[in-house]
């Protein structure tokens, strides 16, 4: 009893760990040597894994709890950790996919030419830290661009919207698009007074995690409406940070190739929001 | 019905089938509708007549697409002999003939390619199979966001040690999730 106490404390202790990291545990094989399941639930989960797989923390813990569960009084050494390093990519790119920051792909395209004397792991060569940060901020420069063409004339918050979502991907590219001392106080400026009511730490600005392809996007009421192509549904967010997703909203025939527009109508002074899709420009 | 037999893949079958079907009259286009539904095809039905009234839909492209990029790693945890094929049959999830079609060989990629051609009702139902014969994990992959990172450990136990170390970890992560 004591040791199955023991194995479970183990077990859940590094699975408490992990989940508090968006990382699931959830199957264990034999069919090559003993394979792992993870799953990640963001970018950020995935990266973390990656870099515990890096920095040897995963196999000693891992080591710890496969001594454990065979209790034969030995200690069980892992030689080696095997990530597919076309796994870990293609996970990579679902997520830009998903946040539908296609421009990323590219960027890892540029990550796979880079050649660095430190390729021992197949990872390795391809992270995204590796580039010259100035390629980086480039690059993420552009995604931004990208980002801020699509929703600036439904928002004049266009640039703080792009930062986020672009910043939310993971810390890096947070720091990467902050890095520059001229850059951190002009965004800060603009986070405290041009975007107010943004007084918030930009730091502690979370992503805007649209689902799907934005096709147009409006905010009214302190609401952010988003309309995704083929979908009949608006998804609804707080428009202040951190951008919490609220009810979706289903209009059943709903042509969301059009624009957005929200307005409000007083029925027996009851107040409805309503969703209107209208030609561009109309 | 020979030039549709000679056809290589499905995809090719089902393309002269429509072609022929094009040519034919309104009545043998019912016959066909007909004949989908005896097959369980009531998803394809709904496809091709806007009068037909059913439940039954063809799986979502998120769902198909969660088939597709995960179809390596379900191969490896996917377990076919412990029941859950006649589960699937129980359920009405798969057809008598197709559980055969499914057992002669290479039963889960079989079955993975049943599924994603088959409606999201069936595919429900598999979730539920998976979860009666053990399989919570598989139908995790399957239905939650995210993605499945596989990591190898290389360890210099045995075979034998290596089983039971699996085995075990299962069984605490089993308990940990009840």
């Amino acid at each position: 009893v004591k040791r199955g106490r023991i194995i479970t404390q183990q077990v859940t202790r590094h699975m408490s760990e992990l989940r508090s990291r968006d990382i699931d545990l959830i199957a264990a094989n034999t069919q090559h040597s003993i394979g792992l399941f993870y799953l990640c639930r963001s970018l950020d989960a995935l990266q973390h894994l990656y870099d515990l797989i890096i920095s040897g923390e995963l196999k000693q813990i891992i080591e710890r709890i496969f001594t454990v569960l065979l209790n034969k009084g030995k200690s069980i050494v892992v030689d080696n950790l095997n990530w597919d390093s076309q796994d870990y990519v293609n996970g990579l790119q679902d997520f830009y996919g998903a946040l539908n920051l296609n421009i990323f792909s590219e960027l890892y395209e540029l990550a796979k030419c880079v050649r660095l004397e430190s390729t021992a792991s197949g990872v390795r060569s391809l992270r995204v830290d590796q580039l010259p940060s100035e390629l980086l901020q480039l690059i993420l420069n552009k995604a931004m661009g990208q980002l801020f063409v699509i929703i600036h004339r439904v928002t004049p918050r266009a640039a703080v919207y792009a930062m986020a979502t672009v910043g939310g991907v993971s810390t890096l590219w947070w720091r990467t698009i902050t890095y520059r001392h001229h850059s951190k106080r002009v965004l800060k400026r603009y986070f405290q007074r041009v975007c107010s009511p943004f007084k918030c730490n930009p730091q502690r600005l979370q992503s805007l995690r649209i689902e799907g392809d934005v096709n147009c996007l409006t905010e009214f009421n302190g609401q952010l409406y988003v309309g995704v192509v083929s979908s009949a549904s608006v998804q609804v967010f707080v428009s202040r940070s951190p951008f919490s997703r609220l009810d979706d909203v289903t209009v059943q025939g709903l042509n969301i190739r059009m624009t957005l527009l929200c307005v409000e109508i007083q029925v027996n002074s009851t107040s409805l929001t309503v969703a209107v899709s209208t030609p561009s420009g109309e | 019905m020979e030039a549709i037999k000679t056809q290589r893949t499905d995809a090719a079958q089902n393309r002269v089938l429509l072609n022929m079907m094009y040519r034919k009259s309104f009545a043998d286009l019912n016959k066909l509708l007909r004949c989908l539904e005896k097959t369980k095809q009531s998803h394809v039905v709904s496809l091709l007549s806007s009068s037909y009234t059913c439940n039954d839909q063809p799986l979502s492209d998120a769902l198909k697409s969660r088939l597709i990029k995960n179809h390596a790693i379900l191969m490896e945890l996917l377990d076919t002999r412990c029941g859950l094929l006649a589960e699937l049959l129980a359920s009405d999830c798969i057809t008598r003939r197709q559980q055969e079609y499914i057992e002669s060989e290479d039963s889960k990629a079989r079955l993975l390619d049943i599924l994603s051609r088959g409606s999201e009702a069936d595919f429900m139902k598999f979730i539920d199979g998976l979860r009666k014969t053990g399989q919570e994990h598989v139908a995790r992959i399957l239905l939650e966001d995210g993605v499945v990172a596989q990591i190898v450990a290389k360890t210099r136990c045995s075979a034998d040690e290596e089983r039971l170390i699996a085995e075990r970890f299962m069984d605490v992560l089993g308990n940990s999730a009840k």
